[in-house]
């Protein structure tokens, strides 16, 4: 991964955000280590390894940003975000080498149904564990080209779906795969790509 | 909401002494306990639009006319006497006062009552208060032998200071349980009555002038909160509750780390509950709609946003928005103090993305509904409408009603177009908003509605709460709306309102002109995988109007369910 933008050494805000979400009774969101050294507290109730312009709320505005900056640092942001009294959302977001997974759901607003929502949360936090596992995996094995990456936006609130992208790719001309069924769409693609099953290729440079 | 009285006696004359520094005091309104330009609190339910404004206190209150039936009638004896010397002579200046002193007394002796019942031997401020006195100059031997054992009073700062806030807390507390008044109104009662000597009397001059600025703080509070949100007072912004009405203990909802939001039941003025959700207001927002639309950051206007939306549905006569107003409640979350926040009516029915029964998103009724909260939005400017801030609600064998809330994000001066709320890929100007473009479709309800609207209207309904950039915009979408209908009508595309189930209406629907859509789609591919999708179209397409093969579509979509994402 690229180097990120907070250095660790400064006081990590990792203990407190782990103890966030340890009070909301959610699991923490699998943020690599060397991410999770780099948190800083930048709002009342979220953490990213970078300063940014954005609150995590925003989220289409970090979907397009991973599209218009090809060289973004690493980032990781964990938290919850929102307004009003029910446009409140958990947030899970990793850029890294090889994957960029935004997941924001509902949870902290007024009318939330805390279990159902807790059960969902939980379970889509271990299915991100368990990609980025596979898709260390796949690194490992040198089946994911320089510059290419998983895109997943998992959104109740915006977009949901998820692609292949490389750096030399039209990111507005490549579309999305469904959102149905993807997180067993994408363990399977990337066990096929492990398997040598499914071969990845960068795109020529336009 | 029963009416509240200014404590020094339901007039607007401000009272002697009221500053404590020499220097009249800020130009508030509800310093001293008195409502801005002494306006009956009255909750909006039960008022028309005149009775909102601001009127003049009642000369005489009734509950000091059912209370004290014999100085009443002695009164009007007095007043009968007046009446008839003046018709001899003419009015002095003398009879021109006497009815506002005659209300002073009554309102004096009132308070005299509630103060000696509320805090027997004056409570515990003055208590501690005549200790520091006769500390200070004791008179008696057992005074003299405590002033010797705990020397000079010391200066109440620090700790001291804290202990005699909390005193004074209580005191007042206890003056507005006993009177079934509010705190602020209870503040003032205690701070009218040192001014008139009820109490304190024989304090240090210098713990009089504290207490007295105490309490002003303590009335000050509510005006403190208009102007620390910087939020105007108007009679769309009044308090329609207060602490009075809360009828249960507010329970929080939302995290409390980071968002603060409570269940409230409250007391109507009809005796009926107010089952409400209480968000106290913060002097900053941040959002992506808001800030591309010209939405200040430091001073985001959240509650004149919520109340100008509410106002605007409710002149179109579109039933989609909760019933919303201002608050100043207790929250107990240990300030100890009321908070001025938003109260909204408890939604019915389930957000729009937790809809999981399809079927609902493509009843008739459903579609006309959230169709009008979309127009809505196009006229408003809302540009963070997703699933999770609308909800709809079936009730058994009726109508479908649809209700929008966190209606924050609208109004901003850069939205001139009522399409500038769609979202659009790949666009950094438009890539954060969550609404969707104009309607394919709109019925004769929507269409009239919406034409009869004029600029005048609009200015009328916004000038108090909006600026003349934000209002000149309204003014714009509301053009632009109509000229899209225009062109909707020319098309042939005005149906009447009960032809939203029709096959035709149904296709030309989509995920980016239509909110009901966008949510179906978003149904199926989360329900029902691939499959769901194909059923979709392919049951829209074929037979729309067929039941069986909708039906069909749908049982398939409910029995993968388990299958989201």
């Amino acid at each position: 991964m690229n180097t990120s933008a907070n250095e660790p050494g400064n006081g990590s805000a990792s203990p407190t955000a782990q103890a966030l979400f340890e009070r909301e009774r959610l699991p923490f969101p699998p943020v690599p280590p060397q991410l999770a050294a780099s948190l800083q507290q930048q709002g009342p109730g979220w953490f990213a390894t970078r300063p940014l312009s954005s609150t995590p709320y925003d989220f289409d505005h970090f979907l397009a940003e991973v599209d218009a900056q090809s060289g973004l640092p690493d980032y990781a942001v964990v938290g919850f975000d929102g307004h009003g009294i029910n446009s409140w959302a958990v947030h899970f977001y990793l850029v890294g080498k090889g994957i960029a997974l935004f997941i924001q759901l509902p949870w902290g607003g007024a009318y939330l149904e805390p279990e159902p929502a807790r059960a969902e949360i939980a379970e889509l936090l271990e299915w991100a564990e368990t990609l980025l596992s596979r898709l260390r995996l796949a690194e490992s094995a040198g089946k994911i080209p320089d510059g290419m990456r998983l895109q997943v936006a998992a959104s109740r609130f915006g977009h949901a779906g998820w692609r292949w992208l490389d750096a030399t790719q039209d990111a507005a001309a490549t579309r999305w795969k469904p959102s149905a069924g993807m997180k067993a769409a994408m363990l399977q693609e990337l066990d096929d790509v492990i398997g040598g099953r499914r071969l990845l290729k960068t795109m020529p440079p336009r | 909401m029963k009416p509240i009285s200014n404590p020094s006696g339901g007039t607007v004359r401000p009272v002697e002494g009221t500053s404590t520094d020499g220097a009249r005091g800020p130009n508030i309104p509800h310093a001293a306990g008195q409502p801005p330009r002494s306006v009956d609190l009255v909750s909006r339910g039960e008022q028309s639009d005149a009775s909102m404004r601001p009127r003049a206190a009642p000369p005489i209150l009734s509950r000091q006319v059912s209370s004290q039936g014999g100085e009443i009638r002695e009164e009007a004896a007095e007043v009968r006497q007046a009446t008839a010397a003046t018709r001899e002579r003419g009015p002095t200046l003398e009879d021109l006062l006497a009815p506002e002193r005659r209300q002073d007394a009554t309102a004096r002796k009132e308070r005299v009552q509630l103060v000696h019942s509320a805090l027997p031997n004056g409570g515990a401020v003055m208590k501690r208060l005549k200790d520091r006195a006769a500390r200070e100059r004791p008179s008696t031997s057992a005074e003299k032998w405590h002033a010797l054992r705990n020397g000079k009073p010391k200066p109440l700062d620090g700790d001291r200071r804290n202990a005699f806030d909390a005193l004074i807390y209580a005191d007042v507390m206890a003056l507005a349980e006993t009177g079934k008044i509010d705190f602020w109104v209870a503040a003032a009662t205690m701070r009218a009555a040192v001014v008139d000597g009820t109490l304190g009397h024989g304090i240090l001059a210098p713990d009089r002038q504290l207490l007295l600025k105490t309490l002003d703080r303590m009335a000050m509070h509510v005006a403190l909160n208009y102007e620390s949100k910087n939020l105007n007072v108007t009679s769309d912004t009044l308090p329609a509750f207060t602490n009075s009405q809360v009828l249960e203990k507010p329970t929080m909802l939302g995290s409390g780390t980071y968002n603060s939001v409570f269940a409230v039941k409250l007391q109507n003025p009809d005796g009926s509950v107010f089952d409400g959700v209480f968000k106290p207001l913060t002097r900053t927002d941040r959002g992506w709609a808001a800030g591309a639309t010209g939405i200040p950051e430091d001073d985001p206007q959240t509650a004149m946003r919520n109340i100008a939306t509410l106002s605007y549905a409710k002149k179109l006569g579109l039933d989609v928005i909760v019933d919303t107003r201002l608050a100043l409640i207790d929250t107990d979350t240990g300030r100890g103090v009321p908070e001025l926040g938003l109260i909204m009516e408890r939604s019915l029915g389930e957000p729009a993305y937790r809809i999981t029964d399809v079927s609902v998103l493509t009843r008739p009724d459903v579609c006309a509904e959230v169709t009008k909260l979309q127009l809505l939005d196009h006229l408003t400017g809302q540009g963070d409408r997703h699933a999770g801030n609308y909800f709809i609600h079936i009730p058994p064998n009726g109508r479908a009603k649809v209700m929008g809330i966190d209606n924050d994000q609208c109004f901003g001066k850069n939205m001139t177009d009522p399409a500038g709320i769609q979202r659009v890929d790949g666009d950094p100007e438009r890539w954060g908003f969550r609404g969707t473009g104009l309607p394919p479709v709109v019925d004769t309800e929507m269409e009239h509605k919406i034409n009869k609207l004029t600029e005048r209207n609009i200015r009328f309904m916004l000038g108090n709460k909006l600026s003349e950039e934000e209002i000149e915009a309204a003014i714009s979408r509301h053009k632009g709306l109509k000229i899209h209908i225009a062109q909707l009508r020319s098309a042939g595309r005005v149906i009447e309102p009960e032809q939203w189930g029709r096959a035709d209406v149904q296709l030309r629907l989509s995920a980016k002109n239509s909110y009901v859509e966008r949510e179906r789609v978003k149904a199926f591919a989360w329900q029902a995988g691939w499959q769901g999708i194909k059923a979709l179209h392919h049951s829209r397409r074929r037979a729309a109007c067929d039941v069986s093969t909708r039906r069909d579509a749908r049982g398939r979509a409910a029995s993968a369910r388990n299958n989201i994402w």
